[in-house]
């Protein structure tokens, strides 16, 4: 029940990463549903059922966030602090998937408290692989936070 | 003449016989006698006054000589009787008799005036004893007057003594005198000595007065404030500056401060003034020596001036280095972000386009799709070695004493596992425990060793030797192995970045490895060279240096890095 139906959140601007990303989610039977969110503040939007996802308002949140870190308006390291200072969101797994490997964004991002960071590889195949192994690790070999504490609600 | 005549023979009167009646013994025996008594008489004056003569010190002689005179009036009185005798010259007598009587008169009033005083004349008995007495005193005189010698001797004995020392105290008083005028006279400074009470100089010395341009004479007719400016620069008038500092120097400090003079062509200059209180008793006198720090004060100027501007030059060097090194920063940030992405969209790309429309394809557009990707590969690759290498280059060491030994074994143990089926001889030695930064020794093992591995890949058994000589100062660690090799002529290609001496088809690589061993052996102050003959194989030779002295890290090229 945990694997089956899981519904993830994609953070990534850029349309060929998006579609490579997705390309390599696609053979992933864990996933039922993957939203894609272009920028930081449409994931914000999402996630807290602001603007056009007000229709959200008590769906769950997503078991799992793959995040960008270079993204229009607000960046991965503003979404990442905003959804690990709040306390409805700070349970939820966030994986960085970014292009580099630099200290310092290693670095940030452990410190806002993010639960994986990945360096996308520039070969397909590892790429796919990566993407492989941390569906199987977070959806199936990790335990998630209770199901029922990832209810989510329209901001007040 | 008929008085003389008379005298002697008066007319009338008859011889003194007469009386005698001419009886011849009568006659006699009065001759006789008179002539005798008158021999005496006339004899004994001239005794007297050859005692007289001869006792000079008899008191009273001419009392004797009066008795004389007396005597011998008296004798001739009686040759007068013995001529009467015979010749009636009566008035001649009675003259010679008035002679005695005046003369005998005269002699017993001087001789009653004199008995008291010849009275008062001490007796024989008496003078004896005073003799005695004066003899007593005259020896007790002569034992006082030699210990008076004996003592008046030894004073001045000692009045020379004290007279020498005084003599040679006086002499090196001068010579001391001489000697401190010489000092203050020659002293480098210009010194002066003042009389607060009159408030004027009453000494300064040759330098005195060639700083001030002035004779002596007019050096001491004025005070410290007539030689100097009306104010000093800290706005106090030289005249109360003068009693501030001189109140200090009264209570036994020592003040020490610079001070504006000005010489007698009326030209200002900075100068070092220290006071000093004499001591002398009775005056209030200090020394003021006085240095002209003119040039000082230029070459601190001068000094003030250079450092600020080498402040200004680093100041603005720093905030270049610093603009170089944010640009650099955000350069590799950028190229870690950006570089890569679109290498990732072309690889994928292909790969999609090979598995999903495969079948479609024309012949060879596959292969050329697995060029593409082999490509973007290396791109990928080389993008990443450079970031490497500027990571080296920018981070700090990270300085523990360490094992290389473990490193070192780590480092195999990986490479092993990279290179299944590779037949490899590892002849490895002891190495010293050092202090480095292991992350990046464990980076210089992996890409020499790694090296190694490729250039004898076409051997059969790798042969690949770790170990430590000693060198000069520090131990000196060597891998070598009996790969292909290279040509010396190009070993100075070999730690620079890109600089590959073998083809990409003969052996893979991006010619950043050795570039990144060499940034972070030059990070740890060693340095790494490299020997080799082609086809018999590689040695590289390289040192920590003196890790423990971390250094700062050098801002990042991305060229160049040899």
């Amino acid at each position: 029940m945990k694997a089956e139906g899981a519904e993830i959140l994609l953070v990534e601007d850029n349309a060929s990463d998006l579609e490579l990303t997705l390309h390599a989610l696609k053979h992933n039977s864990l996933i039922q549903f993957v939203h894609v969110a272009r920028d930081g503040e449409e994931a914000l939007n999402f996630l807290f059922c602001r603007e056009k996802f007000q229709g959200r308002a008590g769906r769950p949140f997503p078991q799992l966030i793959l995040l960008d870190l270079k993204l229009p308006k607000v960046d991965g390291l503003g979404v990442l602090r905003t959804l690990k200072e709040d306390s409805r969101t700070r349970s939820i797994p966030i994986i960085v998937l970014s292009s580099s490997g630099e200290d310092r964004d290693l670095l940030a991002t452990y410190e806002l408290g993010v639960n994986s960071y990945i360096q996308k590889p520039v070969d397909f195949d590892r790429f796919r692989e990566t993407v492989e192994t941390l569906g199987r690790y977070w959806l199936r070999v990790n335990h998630a936070p209770p199901r029922q504490h990832l209810k989510s609600r329209a901001e007040k | 003449m008929q008085f003389l005549r008379n005298l002697v023979y008066p007319g009338g009167l008859m011889p003194h016989g007469t009386c005698y009646l001419w009886t011849p013994s009568l006659i006699g025996l009065h001759v006789v006698s008179d002539s005798l008594i008158a021999l005496s008489y006339l004899s004994i004056p001239i005794t007297l006054l050859h005692f007289t003569r001869q006792r000079r010190d008899i008191p009273f002689s001419w009392m004797l000589l009066c008795f004389g005179a007396f005597i011998v009036a008296c004798g001739g009185t009686h040759v007068m009787e013995v001529w009467t005798v015979w010749f009636p010259s009566y008035w001649l007598a009675g003259a010679v008799k008035v002679a005695t009587a005046c003369f005998s008169v005269a002699t017993a009033i001087l001789l009653i005036q004199l008995t008291p005083r010849v009275l008062a004349l001490p007796g024989i008995q008496s003078l004896l004893e005073i003799n005695q007495r004066l003899a007593g005193e005259v020896v007790q005189h002569t034992q006082t007057e030699s210990s008076l010698r004996r003592v008046s001797e030894d004073l001045e004995e000692r009045v020379a003594e004290r007279t020498m020392e005084l003599v040679v105290a006086n002499q090196s008083l001068q010579e001391s005198e001489l000697r401190f005028r010489t000092v203050v006279e020659h002293a480098p400074e210009a010194i002066f000595v003042v009389d607060i009470d009159v408030e004027r100089f009453i000494e300064a010395n040759r330098n005195a007065e060639k700083l001030f341009g002035m004779t002596r004479e007019d050096l001491l007719r004025v005070g410290p404030a007539e030689i100097s400016p009306p104010f000093q620069p800290d706005g106090r008038p030289s005249a109360q500056a003068v009693f501030e500092e001189r109140a200090k120097a009264l209570k036994k400090e020592k003040p020490r401060f610079e001070w504006i003079h000005r010489n007698a062509k009326g030209e200002d200059f900075p100068c070092e003034v220290s006071v000093v209180r004499l001591p002398f008793s009775g005056r209030n006198l200090l020394r003021r020596s006085v240095v002209d720090i003119s040039e000082r004060k230029r070459a601190e100027e001068e000094i003030r001036k250079l450092n600020a501007e080498l402040e200004q030059r680093v100041q603005e060097r720093t905030a270049q280095l610093e603009v170089a090194n944010h640009d650099l920063e955000s350069f590799t940030y950028s190229v870690s972000h950006d570089l890569r992405a679109p290498l990732r969209h072309m690889d994928g790309f292909s790969r999609i386009l090979v598995e999903d429309f495969g079948p479609q394809l024309p012949p060879g557009a596959k292969q050329h799709a697995e060029r593409v990707r082999a490509a973007t590969l290396h791109m990928g690759q080389l993008v990443d070695d450079l970031l490497n290498l500027a990571r080296v280059g920018r981070g700090s060491l990270r300085i523990v004493s360490t094992d290389l030994n473990e490193v070192l074994a780590d480092t195999i143990l990986s490479l092993d596992q990279e290179t299944p089926g590779r037949q490899v001889d590892w002849r490895i030695g002891r190495l010293s425990r050092t202090p480095c930064d292991p992350g990046l020794m464990r980076q210089v093992f992996h890409n020499l060793l790694s090296n190694a591995l490729k250039f004898t890949k076409q051997r059969e058994k790798a042969v690949i030797e770790i170990g430590e000589i000693r060198g000069e100062s520090e131990p000196v660690i060597f891998v070598r192995d009996n790969g292909v090799g290279f040509d010396m002529k190009y070993a100075d290609k070999l730690f620079q970045v890109f600089q590959r001496l073998h083809s990409a088809e003969e052996f893979e690589g991006t010619g950043v490895g050795l570039a990144i061993v060499h940034r972070i052996l030059q990070k740890h102050g060693g340095s790494i060279r490299a020997e080799s003959t082609p086809g018999k194989g590689a040695a590289f030779f390289f040192t920590l240096g003196r890790a423990s002295v971390a250094r700062p890290a050098p801002v990042p090229v991305l060229h160049g890095a040899a």
